[in-house]
């Protein structure tokens, strides 16, 4: 009778080859036998089903992902478009607190003057160069007639009162209440004076008469309150003679002179007074 | 079942458990949840349980160390392990034969074994080992439960091809009777 079978043999042979080799590597402490069978047997199961395993779970994750990459796409252009929000808050901010530095310049300047700085409140789109609401009144002592000058210069006078608001009639109105005694420094040293009495829409300059006709003003000078009349104080800028018309047979020769240039926009005002009871 | 079915069966077992340790690993924390997959150890059982003695305890040496030392790293645990149980599988092959009852029992008590005997080990080597109660909860029961229905899965593979091969194996014997009777009848 056989010992052991012809199976039997095969797999003693199995063992005891298997237990020789693994003990001698672990003994030899050479690179472990189990990272060598793992290769081995990694190569063959990734390739037969790691790989196409992996590659079927990536695909749906892939499909899954799809509506994630959507989300994120969607949440990307929220941000996007708030991100150009921001750049134009920015301008915005940054071109007001230029505003308000050169109001404060002016603010400066006019130590003696009667002065209040104001917020535009309102301004009626359809009545754009007509009138303005600011958030001065009564109680921070407006009063009617009073210059309203933006930081580049003056852009209108205080028609009505309120306790906390005021109305501004621009210079640009069709209605202005009341002419503006003006003055320009000419290059020889002498002054011309005029009055500042109406705007021109179409020209888009103020038309100022002044009273010597004989006055050389060119284009280019400036034109600011002369302060005789009104409750405002002399010097303040009111735009640049833009053309010069001469009536021979008038002593008063027409000139046009061009607003400042923020008259279209303005965020905030000065309101300035001579400290004299109009 | 022949033997190269077997061998197939088995690698292909130890590929799964190989896959399902890889996709599925067990928290080695107990915080979670997890199994331990003995599809190969089944295998063997019920492949090699009514097989003579020496061939089950080298069947079962020859796949612990292969576990020992390209798996688990573990030598000789599972080298003394696979032989033993699969030795012991086939003590009671007589009485399991009796009804698929009794031995998806005892391979079920054999399954336990299989799990508690490196646990009993690791925990008297290691005193930081996970108590007991927790692996119990937290690896052990899923693990019992998933590879017992192993077991009833396998019981019906197994049954299905028992009957294969004896309806072939009848069939065989059939042709092989006419050709005789034939060639008895050409004689004459």
């Amino acid at each position: 009778m056989k010992r052991f079978t012809k199976l039997q043999r095969i797999l003693l042979i199995g063992n005891i080859v298997l237990l020789v080799f693994g003990l001698t590597m672990m003994g030899l402490r050479q690179n472990p036998l189990s990272n060598m069978g793992y290769s081995a047997w990694t190569y063959i199961k990734y390739g037969l089903i790691d790989y196409p395993l992996t590659s079927i779970g990536n695909a749906f994750s892939d499909l899954a992902n799809l509506w994630h990459v959507y989300e994120d796409n969607q949440y990307l252009n929220e941000e996007l478009s708030q991100q150009r929000s921001y750049k134009t808050l920015y301008e915005e901010e940054r071109n007001r607190n230029a505003e308000l530095e050169e109001l404060l310049e002016m603010k400066g300047a006019l130590k003696d003057a009667k002065n209040v700085s104001a917020t535009v409140l309102s301004r009626d789109v359809s009545g754009w160069d007509q009138t303005v609401t600011i958030s001065a009144g009564s109680k921070q002592e407006i009063e009617p007639n009073m210059i309203v000058c933006t930081s580049k210069g003056a852009v209108g006078l205080i028609e009505e009162v309120q306790t906390a608001t005021s109305t501004v009639r621009l210079l640009t109105s069709d209605d202005l209440i009341n002419d503006i005694a003006v003055n320009i420094a000419l290059d020889d040293g002498t002054n011309v004076e005029g009055v500042l009495e109406s705007y021109d829409t179409e020209r888009k300059a103020y038309r100022v008469s002044l009273f010597d006709n004989e006055a050389t003003v060119t284009q280019g000078q400036e034109v600011s309150t002369s302060g005789r009349g009104g409750n405002y104080p002399s010097g303040i800028y009111l735009g640049q003679v833009q053309s010069v018309e001469t009536n021979d047979d008038a002593i008063i020769s027409t000139i046009y002179v061009k607003p400042v240039s923020n008259i279209g926009s303005f965020n905030y005002v000065f309101v300035i007074g001579s400290g004299k009871v109009s | 079942m022949k033997i190269r079915a077997s061998v197939i069966l088995i690698l292909v077992c130890l590929l799964v458990d190989d896959l399902i340790a890889y996709g599925l690993y067990p928290d080695p924390t107990f915080k979670g949840y997890g199994f331990i997959s003995h599809l190969t150890f089944l295998a063997l059982m019920f492949v090699l349980y009514d097989q003579p003695w020496k061939t089950r305890i080298l069947s079962g040496l020859l796949c612990g160390l292969v576990s020992d030392f390209f798996f688990t790293d573990s030598f000789p645990l599972y080298a003394l392990i696979y032989p033993s149980l699969i030795y012991i599988a086939g003590l009671a092959k007589e009485w399991i034969k009796e009804s698929a009852l009794k031995r998806f029992l005892w391979f079920l008590l054999l399954l336990i074994l299989l799990d508690l005997i490196p646990y009993c080990t690791f925990a008297m080597m290691d005193p930081y080992q996970v108590p007991f109660g927790v692996w119990i909860c937290h690896r052990g029961i899923l693990t019992w439960l998933i590879n017992g229905l192993m077991i009833l899965l396998f019981q019906y593979i197994f049954d299905v091809m028992d009957r294969y091969y004896t309806i072939r194996r009848h069939r065989i014997s059939a042709q092989e009777k006419k050709i005789y009777k034939r060639l008895r009848l050409s004689r004459k």
